[in-house]
């Protein structure tokens, strides 16, 4: 008789089962990664598949912590821990509590460490990396001389400065014997006087076709390079070795060649502007000054000057009105005088006297009489009235003491 | 004269003109100085305009080669 149970049953049944096998209590699996993600608890959670089946996993954070790579989707690995079921979906995984890289994934560990070692030896410091020439005329370029990296450069180059020498030094890009390939090739643009500055890269693919990117002999090659080096290694992940090391990195051989090789025609659109600009200020500096000049000319210094000459003439004036006030002034107070002494002088005439009715007497002899008892009774004398005379007789005299 | 040295800049005789505008617009100055302020100011002016006038052209000049290699 088949046995009926619930769903619950069934699950806790299967839990029970799979957990009591010591086999699966701590197991290894071989696999490739898939679904990698990193969750905000820290846990991370994963796919193991190969060829024809998958297995879910999780590592948490606590075991995360150790990891001594960053395991990525498509390594190979062995993931070891313990199956357990997770009853309440029906589905067992596996808890990895340790990650291993596996084949290529032990490469991937081998090149952290060179990664390490070289950032310690200062080699990719910022500034050990050297300037790009910002008008190169010779460009040299190491790559596959029949991958489609070599034609998008040449394209982009020409199409941005027509007149640009590019040189191919042509390598293996992948495979054996890629290493010392690229290697010798950077070696070989470098005994090339001419070549201002070197590309090093590539087309896009798989991990392992841009492994040789990731070598020793590479990074050593750009390294000891007189020439500045911009990596063009076509992928979209991680930075490989080489990137790392060179003076520049471009994401595609296309934007290496943007970089490298300056565009003429923004050039010169930016001339033209330039241009302009030194006219227009040029221009608006001379307005400026005529405009100066006009005002000053305007000024009326320049245009009514005799008006300055205006103080002086009033000035003068009235000096003038000054001096003549003076002179009447003096005149008037002369006249005065003149008038009042004229007047004192009058009252002394002695003919006016004579005009209010005095007589002068005189004696025979002419001499003037002013005393009664200076004549005698029957004395003739001589009496001048203002008008004609008198010939008088004294009768008698009448002294007034 | 009151030149400051032989061959003043543009800038230099500008500020000149600008200073006997002033000096004779204060009206503090004898007859004889107004003369001789105004006699400098009109030299001044003539000079500043005859080298403005002379840069414009060099700029046109200037300019006119620009062109000409341009239609090259």
């Amino acid at each position: 008789m088949t046995l009926t149970i619930t769903v619950s049953q069934l699950n806790s049944y299967i839990k029970t089962l799979m957990e009591a096998d010591e086999q699966l209590y701590d197991i290894a699996v071989r696999g490739e990664i898939s679904n990698y993600t990193v969750h905000s608890s820290g846990h991370h959670y994963f796919t193991l598949k190969d060829k024809t089946s998958s297995l879910k996993c999780v590592m948490f954070r606590r075991e995360a912590a150790h990891l001594q790579f960053r395991p990525q989707t498509g390594m190979s690995v062995l993931a070891g821990g313990r199956i357990t079921v997770y009853e309440a979906g029906g589905q067992y995984q596996l808890y990895a509590s340790w990650l291993q890289p596996d084949g290529i994934g032990a490469q991937f560990l081998a090149l952290e460490e060179l990664k390490k070692k070289m950032a310690a030896l200062g080699y990719m410091d910022e500034s050990r990396k050297k300037p790009l020439p910002p008008f190169p005329q010779c460009v040299g370029v190491v790559t596959s001389p029949t991958g489609a990296a070599w034609h998008d450069i040449q394209k982009v180059a020409k199409s941005r400065w027509p007149a640009i020498e590019l040189i191919l030094f042509p390598a293996l890009v992948q495979g054996d014997g890629a290493p010392e390939a690229i290697a010798q090739a950077i070696a070989k643009a470098n005994a090339s006087p001419k070549l201002e500055v070197l590309i090093v890269g590539r087309g896009g693919g798989s991990m392992e076709d841009l492994w040789c990117f990731n070598s020793e002999e590479v990074a050593m090659a750009i390294i000891h390079s007189r020439l500045p080096v911009v990596s063009a290694v076509g992928h979209e992940i991680d930075f490989t070795l080489a990137d790392l090391v060179a003076d520049r990195r471009a994401a595609t051989p296309s934007a290496a060649a943007e970089i490298v090789v300056p565009d003429s025609r923004a050039l010169e659109q930016k001339l033209f502007h330039l241009e302009q600009h030194i006219k227009t200020n040029a221009k608006m500096f001379l307005d400026s000054k005529k405009q100066d000049l006009r005002q000053l000319q305007s000024k009326a210094v320049f245009t009514q000057p005799q008006l300055f000459l205006e103080a002086s003439w009033r000035h003068l004036e009235n000096s003038g009105e000054d001096m003549e006030r003076l002179m009447e002034t003096t005149c008037h107070n002369m006249e005065e005088k003149i008038t009042a002494l004229a007047g004192r002088l009058h009252i002394l005439d002695p003919l006016a006297t004579l005009s209010r009715g005095y007589a002068l007497c005189q004696k025979a002899d002419g001499t003037l009489l002013t005393r009664a008892q200076d004549t005698v009774p029957g004395e003739t004398i001589t009496a001048r009235l203002a008008q004609g005379s008198l010939h008088c007789q004294v009768l008698n005299l009448k002294e007034t003491k | 004269m009151s030149k400051k040295d032989p061959k003043p800049t543009f800038a230099q005789a500008m500020e000149e003109l600008e200073d006997i505008v002033q000096k004779m617009e204060e009206g503090e100055l004898s007859l004889e100085e107004m003369l001789e302020q105004y006699a400098q100011g009109i030299q001044l002016l003539k000079e500043c305009k005859s080298r403005l006038s002379a840069a414009e052209k060099q700029m046109e000049k200037l300019s006119a080669d620009l062109e000409d290699q341009e239609n090259d």
